[in-house]
């Protein structure tokens, strides 16, 4: 990550999944704190709430009880303090639909979770090259 | 001569031994007469049934309507069905019960003026038969739309488990490799391939069930050029020759889905070649419905019993442990070439090798034709 204090918010139901996120970033020396919520509503709640520091980067799951993914996303582009953050969907929809929604919501990338942790590790090494080197808003 | 015969014949020696119900209407809408048969299906006595109004024998909600479609039968009588195929007409018994019915009209002319022949048919057997038609259709529709799907969430929800099951397997091996012995670092990597192979039949039941559910457009598709790519793409090892015969056409078809019958077809004959030589002919002959395509090899042959069972969905010739394979490939193939109307078999010797055919007949384009 090009900044190294924001925290990254993680959206994610899965317990494991999100181990899965924090032990890849471990693996990969990323420092930034990570802000585990556990769906699209909680995600709002954070990003809304007092005092909140902004994350550099948002992994956002898409299959989520209360709230979806898409749902989130549907909310946050439309608010004009949530709508710059780069948002990258974290998710096991292979599904042309789901893509296609969420770059027609604006998502800076789409990722599908593979089965095998270390390709995992490597979907993960791309997202923070990419954040490295990429300006952020 | 025969006509002569006929014309001795009276109207009314005709109806009264007709099999269907005939009834003669005047202009006013009286029943001059009825036959045997409409006096029974409309539960009259055949006496009875000359005193009536036409009127009497329609439901009371529909009387007014009749009386205006009479009237206008009156002012233009010509031979025709009433109703027609886009509503039912209804007609009441004399105990008040109503059946469905088809009535045909003529006009005929005699002495007494106008009148109109009726003949009423009681089609309550056939629009029972056509509801259960109906009923049966959507209960079909409903439950092929529901499989469709429910081999794709399934599918989708049983991942999120097996990759919790393989990270947390990959982590304990590699937090904890140095505390397990030997049997217990196999025991691990078994564990971890078990997941992998499971990993590899649900992305096969995807596959299975996108074809056909998921549908792409249809484009010309040039299939010299596309095995090229297919076999470029399978990296076939040194000792295994691909030759294409003869120059393949280009065919009207979702690219993705001839591909993979192709790459499942070539890539099998790769898989499975057990000569030091391996040699994989492809090629085309027109046939009486299209082209008839094959994939040939001189591997190892499949036994004659085996040639339905390959094309079942999950069915392997050998140990999943010693020829990684989750049995999805030919499957995948029956279910697309059958979408384009095709066949698919198989011919094959043991130890001499095997020939793939399949087909796509003319009706290739007329599946894309339908679809866009």
């Amino acid at each position: 990550m090009k900044v190294t204090n924001k925290p990254i918010l993680l959206v994610e139901d899965d317990q494991v999944d999100a181990m899965t996120v924090r032990r890849a970033l471990r693996d990969l020396h990323v420092t930034n704190p990570v802000v585990h919520v556990e769906n699209g509503d909680a995600a709002l709640g954070y990003l809304r709430g007092p005092n909140r520091e902004q994350p550099c980067i948002t992994l956002l799951d898409l299959n989520m009880p209360v709230m979806s993914g898409i749902e989130f996303l549907q909310v946050a582009k439309r608010d004009d303090d949530l709508k710059c953050m780069p948002v990258v969907v974290l998710t096991t929809s292979e599904e042309q639909q789901d893509k296609v929604e969420s770059f027609h919501l604006g998502v800076a990338g789409y990722m599908t979770k593979p089965v095998d942790y270390h390709q995992f590790v490597e979907v993960m090494r791309s997202i923070n090259t990419y954040w490295t080197l990429s300006e952020m808003p | 001569m025969v006509r002569q015969a006929l014309e001795k014949i009276n109207a009314h020696w005709l109806m009264q031994n007709a099999s269907d119900a005939m009834l003669v209407v005047d202009r006013a809408g009286r029943i001059r007469y009825g036959n045997p048969v409409a006096a029974k299906i409309f539960g009259y006595a055949p006496d009875e049934i000359g005193d009536l109004a036409i009127e009497d024998l329609i439901p009371e909600r529909l009387r007014l309507k009749h009386q205006a479609h009479r009237a206008g039968f009156s002012a233009c009588p010509h031979a025709r069905a009433m109703g027609g195929a886009e509503y039912t007409l209804f007609a009441r018994r004399k105990n008040g019960t109503e059946f469905p019915a088809d009535v045909s009209l003529a006009p005929i002319e005699t002495d007494e003026g106008h009148l109109v022949v009726a003949t009423v048919y009681d089609i309550t057997e056939r629009k029972r038969a056509e509801e259960y038609k109906t009923r049966l259709i959507q209960d079909l529709e409903h439950a092929n739309e529901e499989l469709k799907n429910f081999a794709y969430v399934v599918s989708h929800d049983l991942k999120a488990p097996l990759r919790a099951i393989g990270s947390l397997a990959d982590w304990i091996s590699t937090d904890y490799g140095d505390k397990f012995d030997d049997e217990g670092k196999q025991q691990m990597r078994l564990l971890i391939g078990r997941v992998r192979r499971m990993d590899g039949l649900i992305d096969g039941i995807l596959q299975y069930s996108r074809v056909g559910r998921i549908r792409e457009s249809c484009v010309a598709a040039d299939l010299n050029a596309l095995v090229h790519e297919i076999v470029d793409l399978l990296q076939p090892p040194p000792h295994i020759a691909v030759t294409v015969e003869n120059r393949l056409p280009t065919i009207t078809a979702e690219r993705t889905r001839i591909q993979q019958v192709f790459q499942n077809l070539i890539g099998n004959a790769i898989k499975y070649m057990n000569k030091p030589a391996g040699e994989i002919h492809i090629g085309c002959m027109a046939d009486s419905d299209g082209w008839r395509f094959y994939v040939r090899d001189n591997g190892p042959g499949i036994e004659a019993r085996h040639f339905e069972k390959i094309f079942q969905l999950f069915q392997t010739l050998a140990p999943r442990d010693r020829v990684e394979s989750t049995g999805v490939g030919l499957a995948l193939v029956k279910k697309i070439v059958e979408q384009y109307d095709g066949k698919v078999w198989i011919e094959s010797r043991v130890g001499e090798g095997s020939t793939f055919f399949f087909t796509l007949p003319g009706a290739t384009a007329n599946v894309c034709a339908m679809r866009a």
